[in-house]
C-alpha cells in the first residue's frame, strides 16, 4: 500500500512531463513546420506558428510594437518579445532557443565563432539608428556640454577624478555619481567601447542598473548624478532630465540620422537564424518589419530610420540569403549605406 | 488605599501604558503601510481599470493596453500548478501522516527536508526549473516549464498544510473505521480525507495564490515581456500578471506606470477573492469539527 501512493505520484509527474512531444508538433492548428526543423530547436523554444524574439532592451520598444501590430494582423502567428539584454539575447540565439536576437551593438567575434560552432548561420539586419544620450539632473546648471575626454575623466577605468572640479576647472567641487546600464546591455558595451575607448572597462564607482527607468529615476533624484541611455528613453522623459551635447553635438533625430552625433551614434540590429528565415511565419514577420507599416514602430518610439535605400539593400540581402556580419568588421566612420554598398 | 495617591503604583501603571502603546504602534505600522500603499495604487490606477483593461489585448501603447494575455497566462499557470502539485503534495502528506505514523530515519529526513524547502527563496526554484525543466527535459521557455517550477515552489507548502489538516482529524475516526474492518485506505478515503478536506483546500488555495503572485522564478524560467496571443498548448510561450507589473514599472513612459498600478489592482482583487474563499472554507470546517 505504501509504495502505491509514491508510485502514483511519480507516475503523474512522468505523465505530465511526457506531454512534451505532443506540444512540439501541432500547436493549435497553426502552420506546422517540417518536423525535423521543429526538433532542431535544442531547448525546444522554436515552435511552428511562433516567432520568439529576445535581446536588447533598447530595441525592445521597436520589436514589441512590430510584434503587436503584426500579431493583430496575423492571429495564427504568436510573436513573443523579451528584453534580457543584448548579450543574453545572443546566448539564447546561439543555443537555438530563440528565432531572432535584437542587438544594440554588432555581434562580437566570439559570438560569431560560437554561432559557427553550433552551426547557426545568421542574417544581419540593421533596423534603426539610435544615439546613446548622456543625461544629468535638471538642476545641474553648470554641465552644458561634455567632450569625449571629459567623458573618459568621468567614467574611464583609470580616472582619478572624484568631483566635478576634477573634470573641468571652474565646476563646483561636489562629488559626482555615475550611473548607466549593467554589463549585459549592448548600450553599456557600446558606450565603453566607443565613448571611453576600452570595451567593457569602466571605473568601479559606476552604479549599474538593469532597467532604463531606474537610470532616469537615479538622475532625476540626484543633483550630482550623470547617466547615459538610448535616445528614446531620454525623449520619453525630456521634462525630467537634462540632455548633454557631446563634442558640441546634441543628439537629435537629425544629428543621429546624418551621422554627425559621434561617437555615441549607433545602429540597432536584428539577427535572424538563416535556417529559420525560410519558415513562412518568420519570413512574413521580416517582410512586415521592413515594410513601411512595420517601420512606423521606429519613429513612433522616437528612434531614427535608416535611409530608404538602406532598407532596400537589406531586403535584397535577405532575399539573396546573405549571411554573416558585415557591420562588425566595417571600418570606423563608414555609414550604413556605405557598408551595405561595399558588401554588395 | 486610593490608587492615585501611591507614587510607586502610578509609575508602574504608566510604564504599563507606555508599553501597551509601543505594542499598538508596532501593530499599527503594518496597517498604516498597507493603507498607504493601497491608497497610492488605487488613486494611481483605478481610473485605468475597466472591462476593456481586463479583456483587451496586451499592447505596448500604454493608453490602450489590456491585460488579457497576462490574465490567461496567470490562470493557466495556476491551474496547471494545482494539477501537478496537489496530487503529489497530498499524496506525500498522506504517506507521512497516515501510512507511516511510526517515524523512521527516512521519513524524519524527508520531513526535515520538506520544512527546509518551504523556506528556500523562490529565485532558487527558478534556477532549478531553468536547469531541470527548460534545459535537461528540453521543455523550452514554455507554459509547462513555468507550471512545473511553480509546482516545486508550492509543493512543500501543500504538504505541510495537508499534514496539519490530517493531524486535526481526531484519532478516534480512524480507529473506529479500522475497528469495523476497513483497510487503512478505506479509512482514509471515507473518514479522514472528507474531514480534512476543507483544511486541505484552504492550504491549496493559499499556496496557489502565492503561485500567481510570484515573479522571480518565472522570469528565470522564461516568461516573456510581450506575447501577441494567449498560449494554446503546454509548449507555448506565455506571460503573467506580475511580470507585466514588473515590466511596466520599469518602462520610462509615465502612462505605463498608470497601467502597472491598474494591473496591481487586478492582481490584488484576484488574490483577495482567493483568500476570502480560503477563509470561508476554514470557517466551515471549524463549524463542522465542533
Amino acid at each position: 500500500m505504501k509504495p502505491w501512493i509514491l508510485a502514483s505520484a511519480l507516475a503523474l509527474l512522468i505523465s505530465v512531463v511526457g506531454c512534451k512531444p505532443s506540444t512540439d508538433t501541432g500547436t493549435g492548428g497553426t502552420t506546422p513546420a517540417p518536423k525535423g526543423e521543429a526538433k532542431s530547436g535544442g531547448e525546444g523554444g522554436i515552435k511552428p506558428g511562433s516567432v520568439t524574439i529576445d535581446g536588447s532592451g533598447t530595441v525592445y520598444p521597436i520589436a514589441s510594437l512590430m510584434a503587436e501590430d503584426f500579431g493583430a494582423a496575423n492571429s495564427d502567428i504568436t510573436v513573443s518579445v523579451n528584453k534580457a539584454g543584448t548579450g543574453s539575447g545572443f546566448k539564447k540565439f546561439i543555443d537555438g532557443s530563440i528565432d531572432i536576437a535584437t542587438a544594440s551593438r554588432t555581434i562580437e567575434e566570439k559570438e560569431e565563432a560560437d554561432c559557427k560552432a553550433k552551426g547557426v548561420e545568421f542574417i544581419e539586419i540593421p533596423i534603426a539608428y539610435d544615439g546613446i544620450s548622456v543625461i544629468v539632473n535638471k538642476d545641474n546648471a553648470f554641465v552644458d556640454k561634455l567632450s569625449t575626454d571629459e567623458l573618459k575623466k568621468l567614467y574611464g577605468e583609470d580616472s582619478k577624478a572624484m568631483t566635478w572640479a576634477d573634470v573641468r576647472a571652474g565646476w563646483p567641487a561636489d562629488k559626482f555619481n555615475l550611473t548607466g546600464p549593467s554589463d549585459n546591455h549592448g548600450t553599456y558595451e557600446f558606450f565603453t567601447e566607443k565613448g571611453l575607448g576600452k570595451k567593457n572597462a569602466i571605473r568601479k564607482e559606476y552604479q549599474a542598473q538593469q532597467e532604463y527607468n531606474t537610470i532616469i529615476q537615479a538622475v532625476e533624484g540626484d543633483k550630482n548624478a550623470i547617466g547615459y541611455l538610448g535616445y528614446s528613453y531620454y525623449a520619453d522623459n525630456k521634462d525630467k532630465v537634462k540632455l548633454i551635447p557631446i563634442d558640441g553635438v546634441e543628439p537629435t533625430p537629425e544629428t543621429i540620422a546624418n551621422g554627425s552625433y559621434k561617437p555615441l551614434g549607433r545602429t540597432l540590429f536584428l539577427y535572424v537564424n538563416k535556417k529559420l528565415a525560410d519558415r513562412p511565419e518568420i519570413k512574413k514577420f521580416l517582410e512586415y518589419a521592413l515594410s513601411a507599416d512595420g517601420l512606423k514602430a521606429v519613429t513612433e518610439r522616437q528612434y531614427v530610420l535608416l535611409p530608404e535605400r538602406a532598407y532596400e539593400m537589406i531586403k535584397a540581402r535577405i532575399a539573396a540569403g546573405k549571411t554573416g556580419s558585415i557591420f562588425r568588421t566595417a571600418p570606423a566612420g563608414k555609414t550604413t549605406v556605405d557598408i551595405l554598398d561595399a558588401a554588395k | 488605599m486610593i490608587v492615585g495617591s501611591n507614587p510607586q503604583l502610578r509609575r508602574r501603571r504608566r510604564a504599563d501604558n507606555i508599553f501597551r502603546w509601543l505594542c499598538f504602534s508596532a501593530a499599527a505600522l503594518g496597517v498604516v503601510l498597507l493603507i498607504t500603499f493601497l491608497t497610492k495604487i488605487f488613486v494611481g490606477g483605478l481610473s485605468r481599470v475597466d472591462w476593456h483593461f481586463i479583456t483587451g489585448k496586451l499592447s505596448n501603447r500604454p493608453v490602450k493596453t489590456g491585460l488579457w494575455e497576462a490574465i490567461v497566462g496567470s490562470f493557466y499557470v495556476m491551474i496547471l500548478t494545482g494539477l501537478i502539485a496537489v496530487p503529489i503534495g497530498v499524496g506525500a502528506a498522506l504517506y507521512l501522516e497516515e501510512f507511516n505514523r511510526k517515524r523512521n530515519r527516512l521519513t524524519n529526513f524527508i520531513q526535515l527536508n520538506i520544512s527546509n524547502l518551504a523556506g528556500v527563496p523562490s529565485i532558487v526554484y527558478g534556477l532549478l526549473g531553468l536547469t531541470v525543466f527548460v534545459t535537461w527535459l528540453s521543455l523550452g521557455r514554455s507554459l509547462i516549464a513555468g507550471a512545473l517550477t511553480m509546482s516545486l515552489l508550492i509543493l512543500p507548502m501543500v504538504i505541510i498544510v495537508t499534514q496539519e489538516a490530517l493531524k486535526a482529524v481526531p484519532k478516534s475516526y480512524r480507529e473506529g473505521a479500522l475497528a469495523l474492518g476497513c483497510t487503512p485506505w478505506q479509512a482514509i478515503r471515507r473518514q479522514v480525507l472528507p474531514n480534512a478536506a476543507p483544511g486541505i483546500w484552504t492550504g491549496i488555495i493559499l499556496a496557489l495564490s502565492r503561485a500567481i503572485g510570484e515573479t522571480a522564478p518565472l522570469i528565470v524560467v522564461g516568461a516573456v515581456s510581450y506575447v501577441s496571443a494567449t498560449p494554446k498548448s503546454l509548449g507555448d510561450t506565455f506571460t503573467v500578471l506580475p511580470i507585466k507589473i514588473f515590466d511596466w514599472s520599469g518602462e520610462s513612459k509615465a502612462d505605463f506606470h498608470v497601467a502597472a498600478a491598474g494591473a496591481i489592482i487586478v492582481l490584488i482583487l484576484t488574490l483577495l477573492t482567493l483568500n476570502s474563499v480560503a477563509i470561508i472554507l476554514r470557517a466551515r470546517v471549524a463549524k463542522r469539527l465542533r
